[in-house]
């Protein structure tokens, strides 16, 4: 059942967060176009799949961190990113100056990321309310 | 003839010396004269050899001073300097340390904009103390210097020269600087250490979800959702405590909000209402984790009573501290009473949950299920029992 309209792109490098996330995204009704644990898979998967938004874990697999790839994501494509992390301080700071649509602490508020993806959602609807 | 005896020859030789030798000659003859004049030639010698002495004791102080002595010039040279100036920053003799530094804040200063503070603020202030510069020693070595200047100014009041006194203070900014290394070393480890704990309740909270999505008995899914409660109480406090300043005490007021609305997000199709009166209270780790667990049960149980798209259950929550020092947490619900009351699936667990966390706080715990349910825990904060053990000679308990 696909009741929302989004299509999330999941970069997580975590499987076991990653596999629960998406199931969790379907079950609410969104698509999500693919899971990735790097970043530059990431970028290449917002490349190709061209999502509405991206679900961003900061430490990932590989040379790139979610920061490099969402600023890049952001420049490229200009899609919407939610960071979710474990990290403050500075890192979560490096991550807010890129001006992304939300951050989630983990572990995860699931009601706040409920809440950023329906006000997301609703954005796209004929007078639908930024969030 | 002499001068007359009431006149002592030492007054005689300053008389000589105002009136000349032909006015004193005239008034006592030749013989008077001469001898006055020796006089005069000995009060001299003693003023000169005074004076010698003095010179040499300040020269004295000046060369053999445990700390560096110097005069510079507003053009950056140093006018004189003493030989433990020369030796902190390289040089044999002070001589060698003149003649070779023509230019003090470009030879010598690591950045030169610290001699042009230096100088301006002596210029404003008179005298500056315990200014610290980084310079650079004949060897390139780095030295920290702490500096007292004083200036002195010439007849039209501009900057003449400035007098200063320096104190090697590199073995001290060494120490300081390793410290500083330590400290920001333990505070990344801290990051990451919390970091890593995060993700692992991430990790934790997830296996439970997926769990939860694959059984179906309504125990197994309320089983599933009540530990995801307790994964998130345990979230919200490593979050209270990573936002402490001190990091090992939690505002219980906060905790109390924060548990409410992390409960609202897992049970989001129910509403409850909260009316908070909470004062500020620290809370030591040790003691502030029973406590939210306590309260993160009552306050699930208030969520579990609300019917999904019926009445919100209401919820009453005050936070005192009494004038023994003692903390009163009290809770009164709506009037719908707690589920474990009436014997539902998972009381046994939520009674024993709160007695047990009541006598790991050592809390008085008084329950009312007359009318509704009103939870009353009254127990110390660790700061008093901190003290209790301080006075019994005991240590606390390793967190």
């Amino acid at each position: 059942m696909v009741r929302n309209t989004l299509n999330v792109l999941v970069v997580e490098d975590e499987h076991i967060v990653a596999w629960e996330l998406t199931e969790r995204l379907r079950r609410m009704g969104y698509a999500v176009c693919a899971a990735v644990p790097s970043g530059e898979e990431a970028v290449r998967a917002a490349q190709e799949n061209r999502p509405d938004l991206v679900l961003m874990d900061i430490m990932l697999s590989g040379p790139m961190d979610g920061i490099e790839a969402a600023r890049s994501i952001l420049t490229r494509l200009g899609t919407p990113v939610v960071f979710c992390s474990a990290y403050s301080g500075e890192t979560r700071a490096r991550a807010e100056r890129l001006g992304p649509l939300g951050f989630l602490d983990k572990p995860m508020d699931y009601d706040r990321l409920e809440a950023l993806l329906g006000g997301l959602d609703r954005e796209g609807e004929p007078g639908g309310a930024p969030c | 003839m002499g001068p007359p005896g009431v006149l002592p020859w030492s007054l005689a030789a300053l008389a000589l010396g105002a009136l000349g030798g032909a006015w004193w000659a005239r008034l006592f003859g030749r013989r008077g004269r001469e001898r006055a004049e020796r006089v005069r030639s000995r009060a001299v010698a003693r003023k000169v050899s005074a004076l010698r002495r003095v010179e040499e004791r300040y020269r004295d102080f000046f060369e053999h001073s445990p700390m560096g002595i110097f005069r510079s010039s507003p053009a950056g040279r140093f006018l004189d300097a003493n030989g433990n100036l020369a030796g902190m920053l390289g040089f044999a003799t002070p001589a060698e340390l003149v003649a070779a530094v023509t230019d003090i804040g470009g030879q010598l200063y690591l950045d030169p904009r610290e001699r042009a503070e230096a100088f301006r603020r002596v210029l404003a202030e008179g005298i500056i103390k315990d200014f610290e510069v980084r310079l650079r020693r004949r060897d390139g070595a780095t030295v920290w210097l702490s500096l007292n200047l004083r200036a002195v100014c010439g007849e039209i009041g501009t900057l003449d020269h400035v007098e200063g006194f320096a104190v090697n203070v590199s073995g001290r900014k060494r120490a300081e600087e390793a410290l500083t290394r330590s400290l920001e070393a333990k505070e990344l480890l801290l990051q990451e250490l919390r970091h890593r704990v995060k993700n692992n309740l991430q990790v934790l909270q997830s296996l439970v979800a997926l769990t939860g999505n694959r059984v179906t008995a309504p125990e197994s899914v309320r089983a599933c959702r009540e530990i995801s409660g307790y994964i998130r109480c345990l979230a919200v406090m490593h979050a209270l405590l990573s936002r402490a300043p001190t990091g090992d005490r939690v505002n219980l007021a906060d905790m109390v909000r924060d548990l409410f609305a992390a409960a609202s997000g897992l049970y989001p199709a129910r509403g409850a209402a909260a009316h908070f009166a909470l004062e500020d209270v620290p809370l030591h780790l040790d003691q502030a984790l029973p406590c939210g667990m306590l309260f993160n049960t009552l306050v699930a149980d208030v969520f579990k009573r609300a019917r999904p798209g019926g009445r919100p259950a209401r919820m009453r929550v005050e936070l005192v501290r009494l004038p023994d020092g003692r903390v009163r947490i009290e809770m009164a619900d709506g009037g719908e009473g707690l589920v474990w009351k009436d014997g539902t699936s998972g009381a046994d667990m939520d009674a024993g949950l709160m007695r047990s966390l009541a006598a790991q706080l050592e809390a008085e715990l008084d329950l009312d299920c007359g009318e509704g349910t009103r939870f009353r825990l009254v127990f110390e904060p660790s700061a008093s029992r901190d003290r209790l053990r301080a006075r019994e000679g005991t240590q606390p308990r390793p967190m």
